[in-house]
């Protein structure tokens, strides 16, 4: 209790990445440009921070609550949709990027080591950077963002790969074909078994389990991060990414009907964790050698920035997709991978590389995840611009006319998921929150005369036979009344009995101009809700004694 | 991060045997953590770094919801029943220190520990129960929040107690000045922000952890423990509706730190001795036997009714999270032996899983044959055509107020001693006893009444009631108060009239809602 070095680490961490996303937020700059540059700051620049093993856990646990909170995000049906496009282009851009990097590298006279090491390490994008910027833009459920982390996944697969195979080399010895061939084999299976572990665990174990568990929320929760972490755990003892385990635990769970919910709660823990993990980034960056070999670094940035966009959007294109789906999810792999630290520092640790080179390509991701993130958060306007100059045209004959877009995104949008459009055909719904008697019986009368029903509630059980649209969440998220629809609701409803959420609803919808009826059952706080502008008081205990006056007058209780 | 792996793991075990046995999580988790630690390979690193971000966290988090409007009109009697037990308490804990032979220092942060009452477990019985934003609900809650506060107050000064009188004045020092840091900003800056700024969800989360860093960093500054620094830092944000606002991004936070830190508290345990496990057993059969009656008797001098009384006094019988984190304090500046804490922790464990056993209706009743009241019995007998009303609570007392108004003859039917005692004071008929008693009813002349109102909480209560009625040559009335439809058919199948609540309420907002969705806040009569 005495040792408080983590606090303090994690205190500069946490002060400097709020710093920097309020200034990244008043510049419109990305916040993740923003937590690296505050890890600069920290690191490199005022020598405040090294990193320590606490920031590093902290760091690897939010790269996997990322890649659960992607894999809660897609249902297996949707992988298999985007799953021959991303193994095919994933495999043929890791080809061509890899030799056309290997090029630029020959041309600036690096030795043959040091060129096969940047053909290998530059060629895959940031699985992190680009999920954070999907998610943040809630397009990750678009077909571009789904094409994007299928070909991401594909290039974790292979990432695992390569490490085997640099693993091997580390030993000192030459590892013989036949030792790695046993290493692929043996990483190949590890997936194999993965997957099937995932296929079962979501059509047998979890769903029971979750049931049983469902009333409880701290209990869920805990539950489907034990999951992941069953996941990584296994992931890392089959010598695989902890990227891939948490991924597929997260497709387990996305079978069951609260994947909508877990993904709200895991969301601010991964917010959490993210922003450590790219502020740690930063420091532990050392940029000088990298200032040297100065113009082998723009090459290899506008390699990545200006020509493996086309390049994937081509590919993309080439398997039957729309010009315009094939660039954004160009677009969206336009950077190098935090991967590529990793390779570079196991190289450096076992002497296969110079500290010369793991500064280029430190330099070269930190610059391409920086400037690309630009690109994926206008990945619209910027689509758009391209197209109305004629850019996209060398895309038109490529492929056929693609396939139909479930989704809907990707013709117009900046990438919203469509299902969130099926709302829209519906005038000014009644948002009702809280089944329980008072809300079921508001949500029959509501829909009975014909009125639009949106009901929200945290158990699943009260949600069913209600013959209306249903949200399953809390009601203090924000997130949960927009998947509801509060920006176009005519009415928002709280039948709740808790008076800390009543009150934060009557808040939220004030500040939306959209007209409250809160359930009150404390007089006491009569007055505070009126100040917040509630439309009308639904109070269950007056009505009550009022119906038992109306019974008594009947049968003469108060005749003189 | 296999022991991370682990830890969380151990996490959900201890929250499945939590569910399955349905009583609080946290002795189950704590017992989880202890078991786990003694086959599993858990190391010191990652528990001590648990264990501070925990404390971090689950204090901060209390803070915030240090909101004096969840008191409602209780406060008074919350600060009456806060203040006196906890000195109280306080005193006998800091005793029995004493008399087991701890110095100074040990003896007061044993006190400490012993003063504090559950938060989260009181709070999950009382929205069980649905009781969280009644009178006695509030009531309890501000005197935990008190509590709570009392005890971080005292903290800085028990902690810096071995440095002398002048280390003791600046840790007071330091506490009101960031005391001062912290009610600024739940003044002035936290609402000029809300009005101001719009930030997403990601920077919100982000700007509210930052404040609990920078309190942590000025309370290490100023020399305070950390958990002075946190719960100020909590408070900071308590205001409306910045708490609510944080709230929704802090759940996951708190949820998950809150699982891990008492695992990691029970994996950081030794296994505790037999002469341990024997101090526990007796502080925890001390919380147990006398945190009930002293509590009640408070709550009753202050004005509360007896049922009420006795019911606070059940639900602050334990000890709290607050303890351990007095007690992992005291281990951590070298003040409380670590055989303390375990003993602490034993006593937490012991008197949370108790809480739900003891805690409930038929304990309080049962209890209630112990009060000391005089008047036994009400007049009653003899009545015909009157009007029977069992159970005068909230809604009860509202109807009565009406009933008295006409010409007929009222019966009272309650088990609270005190409200018995002051409708007697009114000239009012009422007769004390269980509305499940059919010897009470039959005192009351429900067979021979012109019809019987019930407002009790538990619809099972009113089915002795509801048989009578229907017992004799004429069928009386019986209107029942109801909230789900199975109540209602309950009550419909034995005879009675169900009174729906949720219905009426929801009658009279679409009745609102046809009549043009006016606003209509002065029409209630009620």
């Amino acid at each position: 209790m005495t040792d408080v070095e983590i606090l303090r680490d994690l205190g500069f961490i946490l002060l400097g990445a709020t710093a920097m996303a309020l200034l990244a937020r008043v510049l419109r700059i990305p916040s993740i440009l923003g937590y690296i540059t505050a890890g600069l700051l920290l690191g490199p620049g005022f020598g405040l921070l090294e990193v320590s093993h606490s920031v590093e856990i902290i760091s690897e646990v939010g790269i996997i609550l990322l890649l659960f909170i992607v894999g809660l995000e897609l249902s297996i049906e949707k992988i298999r949709e985007v799953g021959k496009v991303a193994f095919a282009v994933g495999g043929a851009q890791m080809a061509v990027t890899g030799v056309v990097v290997a090029a630029i590298a020959w041309a600036f006279g690096l030795s043959g080591g040091q060129i096969l090491f940047l053909g290998v390490a530059l060629t895959f994008s940031s699985t992190v950077v680009v999920v954070k910027l999907l998610d943040q833009l809630r397009a990750l459920d678009t077909r571009h963002g789904r094409i994007a982390v299928g070909i991401l996944l594909v290039q974790d697969l292979a990432v695992v790969l390569v490490l085997t195979v640099v693993a091997g080399l580390a030993g000192g010895t030459e590892p013989t074909t036949s030792e790695l061939a046993r290493d692929l084999g043996g990483a190949f299976g590890g997936t194999l078994v993965l997957l099937v572990a995932a296929v079962a665990a979501a059509r047998w174990l979890l769903p029971p389990i979750f049931r049983w568990v469902a009333g409880q929320q701290q209990a869920l929760f805990i539950f489907a991060l034990s999951a992941c972490f069953v996941f990584v755990v296994l992931s890392e003892w089959l010598h695989l990414s902890v990227e891939l385990g948490a991924f597929l635990a997260g497709v387990s769970l996305a079978q069951l009907p609260y994947n909508h919910d877990l993904r709200r709660r895991v969301h601010p823990l991964m917010n959490f964790f993210v922003a450590v993990f790219f502020v740690s980034l930063g420091i532990q960056m050392e940029l000088g050698a990298a200032l040297e070999a100065w113009a082998l670094v723009l090459a290899l940035v506008a390699f990545t920035l200006f020509l493996k966009p086309p390049l994937i959007a081509h590919l993309v294109r080439l398997m039957g997709e729309r010009p315009r789906i094939a660039m954004r999810s160009g677009l969206t792999l336009g950077q190098t991978s935090e991967f590529s630290f990793i390779l570079g520092a196991l190289a450096l640790a076992n002497g296969l590389i110079e500290p010369e080179l793991l500064s280029i390509v430190g330099a070269v991701g930190l610059l391409t995840m920086g400037i690309s993130s630009f690109s994926v958060m206008n990945g619209n306007r910027l689509v758009e611009a391209m197209e109305s100059r004629g850019l996209l045209r060398y895309l038109a004959g490529a492929g056929g006319d693609g396939p139909p877009l479930p989704t809907g995104d990707d013709v117009g949008s900046d990438g919203e998921a469509g299902e969130a459009d099926e709302g829209d055909a519906e005038r000014a719904p009644t948002i009702v929150v809280g089944m329980n008697a008072l809300g079921r019986a508001v949500v029959k009368k509501l829909a009975e005369r014909g009125h639009t029903v949106v009901a929200i509630d945290t158990d699943p059980e009260k949600l069913e036979d209600l013959g209306v649209r249903t949200v399953l969440g809390n009601a203090e998220y924000m997130s949960v009344l927009e998947e509801a629809g509060i920006s176009s609701c005519g009415l928002l409803v709280s039948t709740l009995q808790i008076e800390d959420v009543n009150r934060l609803l009557a808040y939220r919808a004030r500040k939306l101009g959209i007209p409250s009826v809160i359930h009150v059952f404390d007089r006491g706080i009569e007055e505070e809700l009126r100040g917040l502008d509630v439309a009308h008081l639904l109070n269950s205990r007056a009505a009550g004694v009022r119906r038992i006056l109306e019974e008594l007058s009947e049968r003469g209780v108060f005749a003189p | 991060m296999m022991e991370f792996a682990l830890l969380l793991f151990v996490s959900a075990v201890g929250l499945a045997v939590a569910r399955a046995s349905r009583l609080p999580s946290v002795p189950l988790l704590i017992v989880a953590g202890v078991l786990a630690s003694r086959i599993l390979p858990i190391e010191g690193e990652i528990l001590q770094d648990v264990l501070l971000l925990g404390v971090a966290v689950l204090v901060f988090t209390a803070g915030v919801e240090l909101n004096p409007k969840r008191v409602g009109r209780q406060r008074r009697l919350a600060l009456q029943i806060g203040v006196t037990q906890f000195l109280l308490l306080g005193l006998l804990g800091a005793g029995v220190g004493g008399l087991l032979g701890m110095g100074l220092e040990a003896a007061l942060y044993l006190g400490l520990a012993l003063t504090a009452s559950s938060t989260l477990v009181v709070v999950r019985i009382l929205q069980q129960r649905q009781q969280l934003f009644e009178p006695l609900g509030r009531l309890i809650i501000g005197v935990l929040l008190l509590q709570d506060l009392m005890i971080i107050l005292a903290i800085p000064i028990v902690s810096r107690l071995p440095d002398g009188g002048g280390a003791v004045l600046y840790g007071v020092t330091g506490t009101i000045g960031l005391l001062a840091v912290a009610l600024a900003i739940l003044r002035w800056v936290g609402p000029f922000a809300v009005r101001r700024i719009t930030v997403d969800d990601e920077t919100l989360l982000l700007v509210v952890l930052s404040i609990l860093f920078v309190f942590l960093g000025g309370a290490h500054l100023l020399q305070l423990p950390l958990v002075t620094g946190a719960f100020l830092a909590g408070l900071a944000l308590s205001g409306f509706p910045v708490n609510l606002l944080v709230r929704g991004q802090l759940n996951s936070v708190n949820d998950f730190f809150h699982a891990l830190f008492f695992t990691a508290l029970g994996a950081f345990l030794p296994l505790p001795s037999l002469a341990e496990l024997g101090q526990a057993v007796l502080l925890a059969g001390g919380v147990l036997v006398l945190t009930p009656p002293l509590v009640a008797l408070i709550a009753e001098r202050a004005g509360l009714s007896a049922r009420p009384s006795i019911s606070a006094g059940l639900l602050l019988a334990q000890t709290s999270e607050f303890s351990l984190v007095v007690a992992l304090l005291g281990v951590s500046t070298g003040q409380l032996p670590p055989a303390i804490l375990t003993v602490i922790t034993l006593v937490t464990v012991i008197t949370m899983a108790a809480t739900p056993l003891l805690a409930t209706d038929r304990v309080n009743w049962a209890l209630m044959r112990y009060h000391p009241s005089r008047r036994r019995t009400g007049k009653g007998a003899g009545h015909t055509n009157h009007v029977v009303l069992l159970g005068a609570g909230r809604n009860g007392v509202t109807l009565l107020e009406m009933l008295l108004i006409t010409p007929n003859q009222v019966v009272v039917v309650d088990d609270d001693p005190a409200l018995i005692s002051r409708l007697d004071h009114l000239g009012v008929d009422a007769i004390r006893g269980d509305v499940s008693d059919p010897t009470v009813l039959e005192r009351a002349g429900l067979d021979q009444a012109r019809v019987v109102i019930s407002t009790v909480r538990r619809t099972g209560d009113v089915i002795p009631a509801l048989e009578m009625a229907r017992r004799g040559e004429r069928h009386v009335p019986v209107l029942v108060r109801t909230f789900s439809h199975d109540e209602a058919e309950q009550v419909r199948a034995l005879g009675g009239h169900p009174v729906l609540y949720s219905e009426a309420a929801a009658e009279e907002f679409v009745h609102w809602l046809d009549e043009g969705a006016a606003p209509d806040l002065d029409e209630d009569p009620i």
